[in-house]
Parts: structure tokens; sequence; C-alpha cells
């Protein structure tokens, strides 16, 4: 698993570029950097963050922008009667679970 | 074709099930048990009436919501102001070698009449679903359900659509 990984500027508080760069390549160890996400900290730090790659199963939230709210409210006040398929799919359903 | 549909349990053989899709399988073999066990996902499997061990087929049912992107407060009347409950068809799944006998389909309206069944105790107002891919978008699509225009592989049939079926055969 990966960890966060915090990389300082020098203890003159200057940013360092190439201390920094020879940190980040130990620290990675052959990984490439695009598996994180960077954010500077209050300290003049940079902290990389493990990307999260968000289950989209798991989020248990939709949330809709405005095209797609106007459709799904749409089809909820108009709901449309089931369609064919839908239909022949009911009656397979009866007949393969029917208890014989 | 005479199956029954139940609630999974420890009489299933998850280990001998194959879907073609490995995510499906490896889901189903480890994460299926935790998953109910914690009341996350209810999940449902298809077995040969003369064959209870075997999985033909599964689907998974978890609590979802529908929630709006901010807007102009001279925007928001008229919309709900809480977000909308709906059901979510996590993962539906037919073994390889029951492919292409209309498996899919029959695990469909098994899971839109336990929705259905759901929403007669608390309001559900559609059944939502994440295709994987444009082939299972076009699965759901055949049956009527509907894209989102800006995300085209999450799809929903309202509520009310399925509630209509068992008068509609």
């Amino acid at each position: 698993m990966k960890t966060a990984i915090t990389l300082r500027p020098d203890a003159k508080g200057r940013v360092g570029i190439n201390a920094l760069a020879r940190q980040l390549q130990d620290r990675l160890g052959g990984q490439t950097i695009s598996g994180y996400t960077a954010e500077v900290t209050a300290d003049g730090a940079i902290l990389l963050r493990p990307r999260v790659e968000v289950d989209a199963q798991e989020a248990s939230t939709l949330i809709l922008g405005a095209e797609d709210r106007e459709a799904f409210l749409q089809a909820l006040a108009s709901p449309p009667p089931p369609g064919a398929a839908l239909k022949a799919a009911a009656r397979a359903h009866a007949r393969a679970t029917r208890r014989r | 074709m005479d199956i029954r549909i139940r609630a999974m349990d420890d009489a299933a053989d998850r280990a001998g099930f194959t879907c073609g899709v490995e995510a499906l399988d490896a889901w189903l073999r480890q994460q299926a048990g935790q998953a109910q066990r914690r009341r996350l996902a209810s999940v449902w499997i298809a077995s040969p009436a003369a064959h209870p061990e075997r999985i033909a087929g599964y689907y998974s049912l978890a609590p979802w919501q529908v929630a709006f992107e901010d807007c102009p407060e001279d925007l928001r009347r008229g919309l709900p102001r809480y977000p909308i409950p709906v059901i979510l068809i996590a993962r539906l799944a037919v073994a390889s070698d029951r492919q292409g006998k209309g498996l899919g389909g029959i695990l469909l309206v098994d899971a839109l009449q336990r929705a259905g069944a759901a929403s007669g105790l608390v309001p559900v107002q559609a059944v939502l679903v994440h295709a994987k891919d444009e082939r299972a978008a076009g699965f759901y699509a055949h049956y009527g359900f509907q894209r989102f225009p800006r995300q085209r592989f999450v799809l929903f049939l309202p509520m009310a659509t399925a509630a209509r079926l068992a008068s509609a055969r």
C-alpha cells in the first residue's frame, strides 16, 4: 500500500529543487509519481498523498448537474411504461421461477 | 430453464462461478459475503432447480441516493430539498455457460421486483446502475433504462415504471 510522502525544503527554508528531486527519487524507489496528488503544507513542505481510486459502487451518492437533473426529474414525473423487452423478460422470469 | 433465485447463502459454490469478467467473479468470491454480512448490499443468486449449489448468475442491491449540484437559489425552487433515495443494482452477472439464454433479463426483473417490494416500505424513486462499459450500458438500455445525458454509463429506471411491470405482462 502506498503511503504519503513529505518532502521538506532545506534547513534554511529554501526550496532546493535539486535536493527535493533527489528525495523524491529515493522515496519513490522506481514508482511513478502519477499515483500521487501533491499539495504544499503550511510549513512549506510538499506532501504527496496516494491518489485514492474511488470505487463508484462504494460512493453511495450520485451527484447530478443541471442537464442530468432535468432528465431525471422529468422521467420521475412522467415515468414511461415498461417496454416490450422488459415485459418479455418478466414473462420469462415468471416461467423460469415457477415452482412445479 | 427452471431456476430458483434466493439470497446468497453458504450452500452456494461461489468459487465455481465464472462469468468472463474477473472483477465480477472476484467480488462474488471475496467480497459478497462480507458485503451481505455488514448489510452494505444484499446479494441474490440464481441456481438451477436441480443444483442449488451452482450459481448461474447473481446480482446485488444497495441503497443509494441522487443529489443535485449546487445551483442558484432562484433555480432551486421546485427542486427536491433532500437527496432522492434510489436502489442501486451494484452488480449483475451471468455464468459463462448460461449467457445468451435470457438469464440476464430474468435477473434484472427479479432485481426490479425486489426493489419494488422495498419501495413499499421506504420511498425509493428509481433503480440506478453504473454500467461497466458500453456493452453493459446497452444491456440496460435494451430493457428501458434511461441514460443520463452527461453520464452515459449511469442509467436509471423510475420505480413507477418497474411497479407497472406486474400488471403489464
